[in-house]
């Protein structure tokens, strides 16, 4: 053996742990190798220093301490399996741990599904809802469309008490119906934009009711119905309006449900809205335009149409008493025969009325009767009434297409129940050049669209978004050759 | 003329017997078993634990194991080896516990009474040489403990069941459930490591 191995088994070789042959060659290789000899020293050096050291004795009372945590431990342990080792224990125990813990997955299961759906889809989710429950219920849209789900699924009840109202019902199919989805796919499939025009759609056709409320002699008591609980009603409202509201900011919804106060059943009022005026500048003798004073076609009905002036007592009585369902009434009256007076238009003229229907979709859409009314007016007819009024300026020498396009607007901003604040007249040549008029928020899309048929309008209409304060003060101002001058 | 077993006092008894009389039902003869082993289990948890106080838990936790256990000895091994081995065991997973290892830094050596800063007047008799000499003979034992409880664990183990509490290899395999030939290279290692660490001393 080398020195290497031989220092390997100094070890045992020194602990006695060794068998007699390898100790002989041990004791033989020391008795001539220096190094392998001062290895044993030093390591029978090391052995020694480690087992004189003192042994450290355990305290007094170790066995006092070791039977008082056994006493301790047997304690607790008693407990446990007490608890545990009965199997009559045991068995119900572990059942009700076992059921516990799956209704508590169920649960968490069933309380995390709907939050998996993003907030976007959760807002499509209850406007595609709400108008198919509108239908069901056989409840006005302009009331239920600004409705919750949850809170409208709560007056179901209360709603179907009320009368139905084919019209709406009718109306609101034929929407669906001509935006090519079904119930299922508003519900299901329907896409963010579909969905959004349907609610633009529906807006709509709340405004144009707004502006025809004779449409509703259908329904007898469909009228009473929004009076019957007003009270109740607006405490609902009120109710329902922090959660719309919640809803519609945070989802930045391009267009919303007018909120309840807004309706025109009930108004209610707005303190914190801000006035809001609108300027506008009408072209009326744009020779463009289809009601351009230069066109031939359009004198005749125009001649025609100031022969049926109506007397003006009549007309003021009117203004004051406001525009009522007999009011409309009549004015429909007034206009049909004149339609039926009207010739039947030539082919250009049947292109143009293509060319209008085409601007104006959305109004075609519904195919209402007050709808259809500015729209047959541009086209060809006349206005019913283009009698000035007296104390809105000088008594008329003639006729100048300024004062048409005032009388056409006055009677515009009647039948959308808004106001005609003031009216300048040109101190030049007398003529009318500046008009302002106070219109709901409801009407002043139509007005707006129905202004386009007076004149050239510029800026565009699409100036209305769904910020507006509940009344628009509007100031048009006639431009174009014969109209007033110097204004101001 | 030897005495029968059945005669001697509990005291006198051997571990098996006393295993025995506890398994019967006797829980007394473990209080025997643990007066007759209990400076040893001590002394090696107080030299693999490097702290009294620790050493004075986990041996009693040692004690407790053995009496839950004591059921399944199956007398294939001595009863000392046995409890070595739980011994071992336990220290070891003490060892490694974070608690252990965060109080350890904390708190550095403490191997008892001797290791105090106001120690005992030293006893000058004729074996003990002079003071200056039992002062060093202090100081080389506090550097050689310091040593051994910083040596590695399994090195540590070696030295402390073969040169502090002094099993057999047999006994250092049966506890440490390796082979002797292992128990050989390993000890020699561990001393050889020692010996390399305690140069300054020796």
């Amino acid at each position: 053996m080398n020195c290497s191995e031989i220092q390997n088994h100094l070890s045992a070789f020194l602990d006695g742990e060794i068998d007699a042959s390898q100790a002989k060659a041990i004791q033989d290789h020391l008795a001539q190798c220096d190094a392998c000899r001062q290895a044993l020293d030093g390591l029978q050096a090391v052995v020694r220093e480690v087992r004189i050291l003192e042994p450290v004795p355990p305290p007094d009372d170790f066995l006092a301490q070791f039977h008082h945590r056994l006493d301790s431990r047997k304690a607790h342990t008693t407990w446990i399996k007490r608890l545990f080792r009965p199997l009559h224990v045991k068995l119900p125990l572990q059942l009700v741990t076992a059921m516990l813990v799956g209704g508590f997955i169920y649960y968490v299961v069933q309380t995390q599904q709907p939050c998996l759906i993003t907030q976007p889809e959760k807002l499509d989710a209850v406007s595609r809802t709400a108008p198919i429950e509108t239908q069901k219920s056989g409840k006005g849209a302009d009331e239920n469309l600004s409705m919750p789900l949850k809170d409208h699924q709560a007056d179901i009840q209360e709603e179907k008490e009320e009368a139905a109202r084919p019209m709406r019902k009718e109306a609101l199919k034929r929407l669906l119906r001509e935006n090519g989805v079904d119930s299922a796919a508003v519900r299901k499939k329907s896409p963010p934009p579909d969905n959004l025009e349907l609610k633009r759609k529906i807006l709509e056709e709340r405004q144009v009711r707004a502006l025809s409320p004779s449409e509703d002699q259908t329904g007898a008591p469909a009228p009473e119905a929004p009076k019957k609980d007003k009270s109740k009603q607006a405490l609902e409202a009120k109710k329902r309006e922090p959660a719309k509201r919640d809803t519609v900011i945070k989802l930045g919804e391009p267009i919303i449900y007018g909120p309840q106060e807004e309706l025109p059943q009930k108004p209610a009022p707005a303190p914190k809205r801000q006035r809001r005026v609108i300027q506008l500048a009408l072209v009326i003798d744009a020779p463009s335009h289809i009601g351009n004073k230069g066109d031939p076609r359009r004198s005749a009905p125009l001649v025609q149409e100031q022969e049926r002036i109506k007397p003006q007592a009549e007309m003021r009585d009117r203004r004051t008493r406001g525009l009522t369902s007999t009011d409309s009434r009549e004015t429909f009256e007034a206009e049909d025969p004149m339609m039926d007076e009207t010739q039947a238009p030539p082919l250009d003229m049947i292109a143009s009325q293509e060319k209008t229907r085409s601007l104006e979709p959305e109004i075609e859409d519904f195919r209402s009767p007050a709808s259809e009314t500015p729209k047959k007016r541009a086209i060809g007819q006349a206005p019913p009434q283009t009698t000035p009024e007296p104390e809105m300026g000088p008594t008329p020498a003639e006729k100048t297409p300024s004062r048409t396009a005032l009388d056409q607007i006055i009677k515009l901003v009647k039948q959308v129940e808004g106001d005609v604040v003031d009216v300048s007249y040109s101190q030049a040549d007398g003529l009318p050049c500046t008009i302002t008029a106070s219109i709901p928020k409801q009407g002043s899309r139509v007005f707006l669209k129905a202004l386009n048929n007076v004149g050239q309008l510029t800026p565009p209409s699409k100036i209305i978004d769904t910020k507006e304060p509940p009344r628009i003060t509007f100031r048009i101002r006639l431009l174009g050759n014969q109209a007033g001058l110097n204004c101001d | 003329m030897t005495a029968n077993p059945k005669n001697l006092k509990p005291s006198d008894k051997s571990d098996e017997a006393l295993v025995r009389m506890f398994n019967a039902g006797q829980k007394s003869a473990f209080d025997y078993l643990v007066r007759r082993h209990q400076d040893k289990i001590f002394n090696l948890c107080a030299y693999y634990l490097g702290d009294m106080q620790e050493a004075n838990e986990i041996s009693q936790e040692i004690f407790i194991k053995a009496f839950r256990s004591l059921d399944k000895f199956q007398f294939k091994a001595a009863f000392s080896t046995w409890l070595h081995r739980i011994a071992v065991n336990t220290c070891k997973n003490r060892l490694k516990s974070l608690e252990f290892r965060f109080k350890k830094r904390m708190r550095g050596l403490n191997l008892g009474p001797q290791e105090q800063s106001d120690p005992a007047p030293l006893q000058i008799t004729d074996n003990a040489g002079s003071p200056l000499r039992q002062l060093e003979q202090k100081e080389r034992a506090l550097e050689v403990r310091r040593t051994i409880d910083a040596l590695p664990d399994d090195k540590k183990t070696m030295i402390i069941l073969r040169d502090i509490q002094e099993l057999s290899y047999d006994e250092i395999a049966a506890v440490t459930s390796l082979k002797a030939g292992t128990v050989k290279s390993r000890l020699a290692r561990a001393r050889l490591m020692l010996k390399d660490r305690l140069k300054h001393v020796l």
